[in-house]
């Protein structure tokens, strides 16, 4: 591996840690499946598969929140 | 002989679409293929989504990404995410649901599902095209 590829690999794998960390605890079950279906090539147990869908069903519904007309904003 | 050629790039069409088709409906679906969708999902456009959502309310613009409170979100867009996350949800609810079917029935994997997993894929990449175009991230 060259330096440019060394650097662009650094800078990926920086990009991904920056966003995770942005990202915080929200991804973290997601993360976790992730990791255990296409790394470990395992399925989820029942009670990972739950942490999964109750961390899911919870971003949707804050997402799902209403929002304003945004009409006091610049 | 034009004739000939366009009757053969139709029939190759036709066969061509029927054998997407049959492969669609050949399609086997696992829980743990629902799962990693719904995983890759959440980390890639849900949880990116409700952030930028979060910030359309608390600190909402018309344009751009900062105002003079900092970092701000667009309602406009923040609406655009939540349809396009309905859509999803909507996909994923029926194929989970034909998926818990089928093991009701005692079968680990769901056939005939290609459908289904197809319309969720389409959806997926529609949202997280969405979150793409407008820097959400």
């Amino acid at each position: 591996m060259d330096a440019a590829s060394l650097q662009t690999d650094l800078q990926l794998a920086f990009s991904i840690l920056s966003l995770l960390y942005s990202l915080g605890k929200d991804v973290e079950p997601a993360l976790m499946a992730l990791y255990q279906t296409i790394v470990l090539k395992k399925p989820l147990t029942d009670d990972q598969r739950a942490a999964l869908l109750a961390n899911h069903q919870a971003l949707s519904t804050s997402l799902q929140q209403p929002i304003g007309d945004g009409s006091n904003g610049s | 002989m034009r004739k000939i050629a366009l009757a053969a790039f139709a029939a190759g069409t036709l066969l061509c679409g029927c054998s997407t088709l049959s492969k669609l409906q050949d399609y086997t679906v696992s829980q743990s293929t629902v799962d990693t969708v719904m995983a890759s999902y959440d980390s890639a456009f849900l949880a990116p989504a409700k952030n930028y959502a979060d910030l359309a309310r608390s600190n909402p613009c018309s344009s751009g990404v900062t105002n003079a409170n900092g970092a701000c979100g667009q309602p406009v867009v923040a609406r655009k995410l939540q349809d396009a996350d309905k859509v999803v949800e909507s996909a994923l609810s029926a194929l989970q649901a034909q998926l818990d079917a089928c093991k009701a029935a005692g079968q680990s994997t769901c056939t005939g599902v290609g459908a289904l997993y197809s319309t969720l894929k389409t959806a997926i990449s529609a949202a997280e095209s969405l979150a793409a175009t407008y820097g959400v991230k």
